[in-house]
């Protein structure tokens, strides 16, 4: 909203106070400013100047070099415009002259030659002085004697327009957004309290309240229309007739506020409706009376939502506005009519949002109904949502208007309309207030304000603000002890000495706030904090540290966790962390649904987990306003948008190493999820587009046909999905560090992983029970499933248009968090053995390209207590080994706590797992 | 060492038969160790000194004849053969380390490892946000806050209502608030962990609250639909505008590392009053906006099961976004949701 300094003196006088003052102000006290434009400033030096005589250019055919009367100066200007006459009095820019332009830009006005003339200024037209919105366009210069409002006679060359003009202003723009709680602000009168308030003034003038010695005369013959205003369709509603009218421009001082203040001038009723808006910030309206049928006006809710007594409904699609737009009308939509409501009434106007287009005021308009109401907001703001219109007037409804304001504003109104018509005569006003004024009453304590404020406000200065803010304040005192209620605590206050001074102990007010400030405004107790506190000013308050018990800061461990993953991948795993959106395609989500399925394990048994997976469906949550139309859901993974970031660095980097920790949200499920609005899993997601391979390497196998499983073996992505897997155990060494995690093959593969390359990462000791015991509970509710680890599958890799081949991890942190937090405190101690350990190796036959692991597991699964370590040693494949086959080589290590172990002890642990190898198909070599 | 090194090294040809015992010990001894001296890799150290100290060794050969001497003879000679033997043995073991040094000097002077090689060294980056978020995380555990998070998707009454916001607030509109097919909202704002926060735990308590929000909008330079707050509260007794201050003035100070000035000028939002925006004066001397603050609603206390009448408070929230963006003079906001690997390393 624009606040024009001229205007805003009309009420509070602004001559002493600087505007850097005014605005540094308002912004501490009431009100975000968001610049300051001094408008017009450049009339100064465009001076009326007549014409004597002109000659054509000797070499240029349109202009004109032409000799101007400045007062005692004659210039000489060489001039383009058609319209150039001799004897024409038009504005000359003279040399130092600074013209604003369209761009933001200045032209300066200097001395110069035109093809060899010389030319000192430019005779300008309106668009060339910014003057269109009052003078209109015009082709060629302006003609002075056709200034709206000035006598040409008394016109005389060598003046400055800006002595003529009242354009010349200082205009604040204010954030609108930082007065939506203040309704009483959205206008000039508004801020000229307000202003007076701050720096403690008196008001010059007040227009709600010093009544007009203009108001046109009272016509007994005009007709007192009748106004029925219907349950909810408005606070206040006033009517009156005036006759008389005749269209002409506004007096010139009024177009000159409007323009400054953004708004085009249109006519003298138009102008003035505006300019009694923009002055008390009370909408109105005028309507041609000619067009209307009755005598009755119906203010009344068009497709009322609910049956009222006695309202007969009106229903009404569609209404065309004064902007000749159709508009469709939803429900309980304030609109007028011109007649009863069961006598057919025909729409006049949308009630606080814009008038008819067959109503308004037109130049052969003489009879006048003049509208000035209260809408309620709670009915304005959703209109404006559904219809589309925020106008000026809609604007001010939404905050909630004064009902108090809307009678007033109708005299107002007349008597700026009669400025421009002498004949015009008024009816009575009819019309009333099913809502009442309303001052709201607020008791606070003298304690309770310095509380809140944090300084020992004086109760003076609390009764100086608040009644320069014109609230009424009364004041009492408490005596001391009078709230408490324990006796012997009042008596000790007496006994001090102090006591009969301190009968005042604490200051009850009393406090009354204006109308102006009783809708949606003032109320309680804080709301005194913040008149005080703003017009006091918080930069007067020290700052002073809280009091409070030292105790220790309840600690956070999951987010504490979190970040330490987020440093370990970034620093040891080398992973850059990204953000990606919460919104996902439908086709996205349903390719990774599965891979929250499983974040529905319990911890039961780790060999019992996969049969709980079916009962399990979760679906994707649906958004009912989708920012992009392309994710109508939230995402169920972060993987598809972190492969797509990925994708987007596959050309400038050759390793590409993403992470995101964030959420992934579905539907609640089944009673796992009961009294959530959402599942929403945290999640580590990791992609590794891992650099090409470099040149060709060389196949290791010892044969010229390099085996299948020979060539995976060379791949980048499988070299990175190895590396991957260490990495993460020793993440997870690092947060649970009883090893208690374990990798393995994923049974079905998630169908977003290589089905050949698809790792499951599980908790391994449910099932066994570790030695030192744990918090069962906590178990129980911690899922088994850590999450998963794999290479991408070709058709998701494509489909993300990732040039290579993809190594993803993704990992759920809440179970991630379940075992670090069970695992806190649970490790054995074992006293470090003395005795050496033993070795052996074994080598087995086994299928080209079979799981090496298979044989680890296997003896694990002995669950010998001896054997402590088993590592792979080597893969060989070629001769003499029969195509299709390869031999792998393990070394063993073996160790008793009490001692060295015997040859005897070896060899018979030897024979177990020999024999349990075999059994299984795995014959040493 | 370097002396006996020099001794000459044609004593071995020197012992006569007819020489005096003791006299050809010591001259066997002589040549022994200049056979030491001259030997230059472990094996020839080893034969010379198997050539004297060995069965078949010239020593032996010597002893062989002590059968034949007088006791006193025998003594003497005796004594002369331990001198020698420890002689020789002695300079062995030092010529033997002798020969190591220099084999591994050699080693090492001839292994040269290509130790800095060209590699695809990468390390990763945090996101700035996080690395923000840390900070302040950091600030505020240690004054006494407790770090606290909620849900992402939110019901209408967490996120609005229990906020103070009337049913016709504007920014429950359509245009500000992404809502869920299932009528939840995703949440605008982190206050909703305010309502949380209030419900869990027993005042007196002091928290803060990082987190992402939402936010329906078209996005630009400076506009993004997605981004990270962080919402702080205090609630205690007696909490006042002068408190709020130093609490910000202290974690400014600290996140800029420089005495901040701070000032709070009238600010609205439905869920404090008064409400505050906190401007902090730059080194250029301008005054720049940095976030919102006030004193905590009564209403908001009691829809959070507080008695405002005991307990008073105040919050803040702090966009993270902003706050990185002017640290490091980044001038689109989209890059923080781009995944961009040439954005994301400078930090």
């Amino acid at each position: 909203m624009k606040l024009s300094l001229n205007w805003l003196n009309d009420y509070v006088d602004l001559t002493d106070i600087a505007t850097d003052d005014l605005v540094n102000r308002l912004t501490l006290s009431v009100c975000e400013v968001e610049g300051v434009e001094t408008t017009f400033a450049h009339l100064e030096k465009i001076h009326v100047a007549k014409i004597e005589s002109l000659a054509k250019h000797p070499d240029a055919d349109r202009l004109n070099v032409c000799q101007v009367l400045n007062g005692k100066h004659t210039h000489q200007i060489v001039c383009g415009a058609p319209n150039v006459r001799a004897g024409m009095l038009a504005p000359l820019a003279v040399i130092g002259a600074r013209l604003p332009k369209n761009d933001g830009d200045v032209l300066e006005i200097k001395p110069a030659k035109l093809r060899g003339v010389d030319s000192q200024g430019m005779l300008c037209s309106p668009s060339e002085l910014g003057l269109v919105p009052l003078t209109g366009d015009v082709d060629g210069l302006l003609d002075l004697t056709t200034l709206p409002g000035i006598d040409a006679k008394t016109l005389k060359h060598g003046t400055a327009l800006g002595k003529i003009l009242p354009l010349a202003d200082t205009v604040l723009d204010i954030d609108n957004k930082s007065i939506t709680h203040r309704p009483d602000l959205w206008s000039h009168f508004g801020f000229a309290r307000e202003i007076a308030a701050l720096y403690g003034k008196k008001l010059k003038y007040n227009p709600l309240t010093d009544r007009a010695k203009k108001q046109p005369p009272v016509n007994a013959k005009l007709p007192a229309r009748k106004i029925v205003i219907e349950p909810g369709a408005a606070k206040a509603y006033y009517g009156r007739s005036l006759s008389g009218v005749t269209i002409a421009p506004a007096p010139l001082w009024m177009q000159a506020r409007l323009i400054n203040v953004g708004q085009r001038p249109i006519n003298n009723v138009v102008d003035a409706s505006n300019y009694v808006m923009l002055e008390l910030g009370q909408p109105n309206h005028t309507f041609d009376a000619k067009t209307f049928q009755s005598d009755t006006v119906t203010v009344a809710l068009a497709n009322r939502s609910d049956a009222a007594k006695n309202v007969a409904p009106i229903k009404l699609k569609t209404f065309t506005t004064l902007d000749g737009q159709s508009r469709a009308l939803p429900e309980n939509t304030i609109v007028i009519f011109d007649g009863a409501a069961d006598a057919k009434p025909v729409p006049v106007a949308l009630g606080g949002i814009m008038g008819g287009e067959t109503s308004g005021v037109a130049d052969d308009t003489t009879e006048l109904f003049l509208e000035s109401a209260t809408f309620p907001r709670e009915r304005i703001r959703p209109a404006i949502a559904r219809i589309g219109l925020r106008t000026d007037s809609a604007q001010r409804f939404e905050k909630g208007q004064d009902p108090a304001n809307a009678r007033h504003a109708l005299d107002r109104l007349a008597e700026l309309i009669a400025l421009t018509c002498p004949e015009l005569t008024q009816g009575k006003t009819t019309g009333s207030s099913p809502e009442k004024e309303r001052q709201n009453q607020v008791k606070v304590t003298l304690k309770f304000l310095r509380s809140r404020l944090g300084f020992d406000i004086s109760e003076k200065l609390v009764t100086d603000i608040l009644t320069r803010l014109r609230f009424e304040v009364k004041t009492s005192a408490i005596a001391a002890g009078a709230k408490q209620k324990s006796p012997a605590k009042a008596k000790k206050e007496t006994k001090s000495k102090s006591a009969k001074n301190s009968d005042a102990d604490d200051v009850l007010f009393q406090i009354t706030a204006p109308t102006y400030r009783s809708q949606y405004d003032i109320g309680i107790p804080e709301d005194i904090v913040e008149e005080l506190g703003r017009v006091y000013g918080y930069d007067n308050v020290e700052p002073l540290p809280p009091t409070a018990a030292v105790v220790p800061t309840p600690k956070n461990r999951e987010r504490a966790l979190s970040n330490r993953i987020k440093a370990w991948l970034a620093n040891a795993g080398g992973f850059s962390e990204a953000f990606g959106y919460s919104f996902a395609g439908t086709a996205d989500n349903q390719r990774f649904a599965d891979a929250v399925r499983y974040d529905a394990w319990t911890a039961t048994p780790a060999n019992q987990t996969r049969a709980l997976v079916a009962a399990e469906k979760p679906a994707a949550l649906a958004l009912k306003n989708p920012v992009f139309m392309d994710r109508p859901e939230l995402r169920v993974s972060q993987l598809p948008g972190l492969l797509r970031q990925a994708a987007g660095n596959q050309d400038r980097y050759a390793d590409v190493r993403l992470f995101e920790f964030g959420r992934v949200y579905y539907k609640k499920t089944s009673e796992l999820n009961k009294g959530v609005l959402a599942t929403e899993s945290k999640r580590f997601s990791l992609v590794h587009l891992p650099a090409p391979a470099a040149g060709s390497n060389a196949a290791r196998g010892a044969d010229d046909t390099v085996s299948r499983a020979a060539l995976l073996e060379q791949r980048p992505e499988f070299q990175a999905l190895l590396e991957l897997r260490v990495f993460l155990t020793r993440l997870f060494g690092e947060i649970a560090f009883d090893g208690s995690v374990e990798f393995r093959t994923a049974d079905p593969a998630p169908a977003w992983l290589h089905p050949g390359a698809a790792l499951e990462i599980v908790r391994s000791n449910l099932a066994s029970g570790d030695a030192a015991g744990g918090d069962t509970n906590r178990e129980k509710n911690s899922p088994a499933l850590l999450g998963h680890l794999g290479i991408l599958h070709p058709g998701v890799q494509a489909d993300c248009d990732l040039k290579r081949a993809a190594i993803v991890a993704d990992l759920d942190y809440t179970a991630i968090f379940a075992l670090a937090d069970n695992s806190r405190q649970r490790r054995a101690y074992r006293a470090p053995s003395v005795y050496p350990d033993s070795h052996f190796e074994i080598s087995l036959i086994m299928d080209d390209g079979a799981g090496t692991h298979v044989p680890v597991d296997l003896i694990r699964e002995l669950a010998l207590p001896e054997i402590r370590d088993i590592r792979l040693l080597t893969i060989y494949r070629g001769a003499p080994l029969p195509a299709g086959k390869q031999s792998v080589s393990y070394e063993l290590r073996a160790a008793r706590d009490g001692g060295t172990l015997t040859g005897e002890e070896l060899q018979a642990l030897l024979d177990r797992i020999v024999a349990r190898l075999g059994e299984r198909g795995f014959p040493l070599r | 060492m370097a002396d006996e090194s020099n001794a000459p090294v044609s004593a071995r040809s020197v012992p006569g038969a007819d020489g005096n015992l003791e006299d050809r010990i010591q001259a066997l001894g002589v040549a022994a160790l200049a056979a030491l001296n001259a030997s230059t890799t472990p094996k020839e150290l080893d034969d010379a000194a198997h050539a004297y100290l060995g069965k078949k060794g010239e020593l032996s050969a010597i002893m062989k004849g002590f059968g034949a001497l007088s006791p006193e003879q025998k003594k003497s000679a005796g004594q002369a053969m331990h001198q020698t033997r420890t002689a020789i043995e002695a300079r062995f073991a030092e010529r033997s380390q002798e020969l190591k040094d220099r084999e591994l000097t050699e080693r090492l002077s001839a292994e040269r490892f290509d130790a800095l090689r060209p590699l695809p060294v990468s390390r990763g980056h945090l996101h700035p946000i996080s690395r923000l978020q840390m900070q302040v995380e950091e600030i505020f555990s240690n004054m006494g806050f407790q770090i606290m998070d909620g849900p992402e998707v939110e019901t209408d009454a967490n996120n609005f209502g229990r906020l103070n916001f009337s049913d016709d607030h504007p920014a429950r509109d359509m245009q500000d608030t992404i809502w869920t097919a299932d009528g939840n909202l995703m949440r605008t704002h982190t206050s909703t962990i305010q309502v949380r926060a209030m419900r869990h735990l027993k005042p007196p308590f002091r928290i803060i609250a990082p987190g992402r929000v939402f936010r329906y909008e078209e996005t630009d330079a400076t506009h993004e639909n997605t981004f990270h707050q962080v919402e702080g509260m205090l609630i205690d007794r007696n909490v006042s505008v002068a408190h709020l201050i130093h609490i910000m003035k202290t974690f400014l100070s600290e996140i800029f590392e420089r005495d901040i000035t701070v000032r709070l000028r009238p600010g609205y939002f439905p869920f404090v009053e008064p409400g505050f925006e906190l401007d902090y004066l730059r080194e250029d001397g301008r005054w720049l906006e940095l976030l919102p603050c006030g004193l905590v609603h009564p209403e908001v206390l009691r829809a959070g099961g507080i008695d405002p009448t005991e307990w008073s408070g105040f919050a803040f929230g702090l966009g993270l976004d902003r706050l990185v963006m002017m640290r490091y003079g980044i001038e689109d906001i989209r890059h923080m949701l781009a995944g961009n690997l040439r954005f994301q390393e400078q930090f």
